[in-house]
């Protein structure tokens, strides 16, 4: 800093109207009396009254050293707790109902359907459940009311003792008429 | 008082001192006496207030004296000591911009006591204003400033403490020049009016 070299690249970079700063350089502006001169003293007793820097490292040592057990429990535990959790099994996709009817020779399929024709229905979704109702289903046209009355002769005529039948057909003469089924 | 300039092999002496548990305590005693006037002088210009400024030397010699092991010596010893100086007092204006505290309040405040004082040499108010035209620098520039006009240190050595390249830290010199050249246009002709 005192080359010259220095002090004119300075003196170019310092332009002459900051001159008046020029004394500032020598000494800071009102320090107390015997700042400097108490200074030393006073450093040093901060420095005596905070940990020495060698401590720290021995610290952290010793702080590392005083924490490991508990670290390598909770690792432990933790590798423990992973290997032994109790793991759900993957839910296994749905079958599918047909891939097996699917696979069959034709043949098979007849003879599978024939045997299991309710598995079959269950299993190709084309069985189709009652109705749930107490709806009487009609299985056919009503009977008229001849019609019952010569079911209801007939059923009494079925009843009879062959004896009293005649006596019966002899006052009865129309019920001859009756076609029966055996005829 | 201490040397100012100290050479690269005293610094080297003091190492050893610092470096050795037995005599650590000796050799931050040496290391205070030697540098205490510089980096007051340094610190006492960016944060304005003695008090302020005795607390941030304290701070740095502290932090020096716990990490003078962390120091490989690719510098010299007062590069690494402005470096923590410098930092110090950035945090310091930092934290009381944050209080909303002027940050050089004080140091406009010790100019306009002086003028008063009839012992200070001719020129005293023209120095003033420049005092209080680099208390408007930004922080970083006025570091700059401080280290490049008060400390006279080279680029070389400002690029070590402030982490910045040397052509970046002679813009910013020659900035603040011009800010403070401009300031003291504007505010002297009101100085001259009165």
């Amino acid at each position: 800093m005192s080359t010259a070299k220095t002090s004119s690249t300075t003196d170019q970079m310092n332009p002459s109207f900051l001159d008046p700063l020029r004394e500032k350089k020598k000494l800071p502006p009102d320090v107390p009396e015997g700042y400097f001169e108490q200074f030393p003293d006073r450093m040093m007793h901060r420095l005596l009254a905070s940990p020495p820097p060698m401590a720290t490292a021995p610290t952290k040592r010793a702080l590392a050293t005083a924490l490991l057990p508990y670290a390598l429990a909770a690792t432990m535990a933790g590798a423990a707790a992973w290997f032994f959790w109790p793991r759900t099994e993957p839910t296994p996709a749905p079958p599918d109902p047909l891939a097996q009817l699917r696979q069959m020779p034709a043949e098979e399929v007849d003879a599978y359907v024939e045997e299991n024709l309710y598995d079959y229905a269950h299993t190709t979704g084309s069985y189709v459940p009652p109705p749930d109702t107490n709806e009487i289903q009609t299985v056919g046209p009503m009977p008229t009311l001849a019609e019952l009355k010569r079911i209801n002769v007939l059923a009494e005529l079925d009843r009879m003792d062959p004896a009293d039948l005649e006596g019966w057909l002899d006052d009865n003469p129309q019920e001859l008429d009756v076609p029966l089924d055996d005829e | 008082m201490q040397d100012l300039d100290p050479s690269v092999a005293d610094d080297r002496d003091l190492l050893e001192l610092l470096l050795q548990p037995q005599t650590a305590e000796q050799g931050f005693r040496r290391l205070v006496e030697r540098y205490q006037v510089r980096l007051y002088g340094h610190i006492r210009r960016l944060v304005g207030r003695h008090e302020d400024a005795d607390d941030v030397l304290q701070n740095t010699f502290v932090k020096a004296y716990h990490g003078i092991g962390r120091f490989r010596g690719e510098s010299r010893l007062y590069t690494w000591l402005f470096r923590i100086a410098t930092n110090e007092a950035l945090n310091f204006l930092q934290r009381e911009q944050r209080r909303q505290t002027a940050p050089f309040g004080d140091l406009e405040r010790t100019a306009l006591s002086a003028r008063a004082d009839p012992a200070m040499p001719c020129g005293q108010e023209l120095r003033d204003l420049l005092d209080q035209a680099v208390a408007e620098l930004p922080h970083k520039q006025r570091i700059v400033f401080d280290l490049r006009y008060f400390e006279e240190m080279p680029y070389g050595e400002m690029s070590k403490v402030l982490d910045t390249s040397e052509g970046a830290l002679k813009a910013s010199y020659h900035h603040a020049v011009k800010k403070i050249e401009e300031y003291v246009r504007v505010h002297g002709e009101n100085l001259l009016n009165h």
